[in-house]
């Protein structure tokens, strides 16, 4: 049997899941403990910025559907 | 949860976790170039001879300042390494290290697909469809091949920034006419001697950083030289307007005495040493020694002079100031 058909032991399946999800236990879907504190200044800013890009998506869709309301009222009063 | 996975970091090309604030991805858009982007838009929307829904016509403005921004923020990424040799530049969020590459490059990705979808929305597809193309142009085009390749890099490239006030046009009438493409030519001819006499007083800055500006690839004394060129093809052709009657008498008082001014300016920067002296030691935008004060003039009173040529038609056809000029039919 050679190495590239050998059973991976069960710490080297869980190395090798990690590997493929992105850090992430497959079938468990938690963490693996490899975790980076953020700074307060990190988290503030990250906050700030994901407030943001929500207005920004509220903004987008509110524009959309007013653009929306205003092409059909013409087109109704074209006939 | 205040935490990211060591991987995800990782997969972030090993950046550093960002502490960007809106502010640095609103300087990504490049403000002061939106601002005229803007105004020459308005100008060209309140010039079409079509009444446009004024909350659709604002709606189109915003997209072409978000497009513009889109733009700039994507010239900024793929700059970054230019921009951080060049003093006027290096404070910008990319090189200072504010903004990554690649989240420079998302932003003015994200950026460019929304403002072409709600401006093919808000107006028609030709005017989305310009202003796709423009965006390509510019950030593709001008800042990808041009600008690091010829010294014609403003010359072509300045086709990009002469784009919205046709957009402007196009998204009230829906097509673009012989006025629209003048409103183009005033700023695409602009460019050069506009551009140039920044590069001459800044010349040091763009030989450091390896772009072939005129002055640079050329030398000072043929770049004085186009640009008291292109000087005269500019006023001259900004007459066009009054000739088609898209310009009425405030128009043409403005052409003729901005265009005197602007021909004045060039004449003396032609007779001038502009560029020999090598770049300001200071990094401001209108700092210059004393030999290149002649192009710094010039380079502020070009922006006057394209504002108010603009600032007349939207005068004369968004607030009633037209007077038709005897013997000339629209």
């Amino acid at each position: 049997m050679t190495d590239e058909t050998k059973p991976l032991t069960e710490d080297e399946q869980a190395a090798k899941d990690r590997a493929d999800n992105f850090g992430f236990y497959h079938r468990e879907g938690r963490p693996t403990g490899d975790q980076v504190a953020l700074t307060p200044e990190q988290t503030a800013a990250r906050k700030k910025r994901n407030v943001y890009i929500a207005l920004s998506l509220v903004a987008f869709m509110v524009a959309v559907f007013l653009i929306t309301v205003v092409r059909l009222s013409q087109n109704i009063a074209a006939g | 949860m205040d935490t990211l996975t060591k991987s995800s970091v990782n997969r972030a090309e090993g950046e550093a976790v960002s502490t960007a604030s809106p502010r640095d991805f609103f300087d990504l858009m490049k403000p002061r170039v939106m601002t005229l982007v803007v105004f020459t838009a308005f100008a060209g929307l309140v010039a079409a001879p079509v009444d446009a829904d004024p909350f659709l016509a604002a709606m189109s403005i915003l997209c072409l300042a978000v497009g513009a921004g889109a733009a700039g923020a994507l010239n900024m990424a793929y700059d970054a390494d230019i921009d951080a040799t060049m003093k006027r530049t290096q404070k910008r969020p990319v090189p200072r290290g504010a903004v990554s590459v690649s989240n420079a490059y998302g932003f003015g990705i994200v950026a460019s697909v929304l403002s072409v979808l709600l401006m093919a929305l808000a107006s028609n597809y030709l005017a989305a469809g310009l202003l796709a193309f423009s965006i390509f142009f510019y950030a593709v085009i001008y800042t990808m091949y041009l600008k690091r390749r010829t010294p014609q890099n403003i010359v072509i490239g300045g086709a990009a920034g002469a784009f919205p006030p046709m957009i402007g046009w196009v998204a009230a009438t829906g097509e673009i006419s012989l006025d629209a493409v003048i409103l183009f030519m005033i700023i695409f001819l602009w460019t050069p001697p506009h551009s140039w006499a920044l590069a001459l007083y800044k010349s040091g800055d763009y030989a450091a950083a390896g772009i072939p500006m005129m002055p640079v690839a050329k030398g000072a004394k043929s770049t004085r030289l186009q640009i008291l060129l292109y000087s005269l093809v500019l006023v001259v052709f900004a007459g066009a307007p009054v000739l088609t009657g898209l310009g009425g008498v405030v128009y043409a008082l403005t052409s003729l005495g901005g265009g005197a001014l602007f021909l004045l300016l060039a004449w003396r920067v032609f007779n001038s040493r502009a560029g020999e002296a090598g770049s300001a030691e200071e990094g401001a935008l209108y700092a210059v020694r004393a030999g290149d004060k002649a192009a710094r003039d010039l380079f502020a009173f070009s922006i006057g002079y394209l504002a108010a040529l603009f600032a007349a038609l939207i005068a004369e056809h968004g607030f009633g100031a037209f007077l038709a000029i005897p013997g000339v039919t629209g």
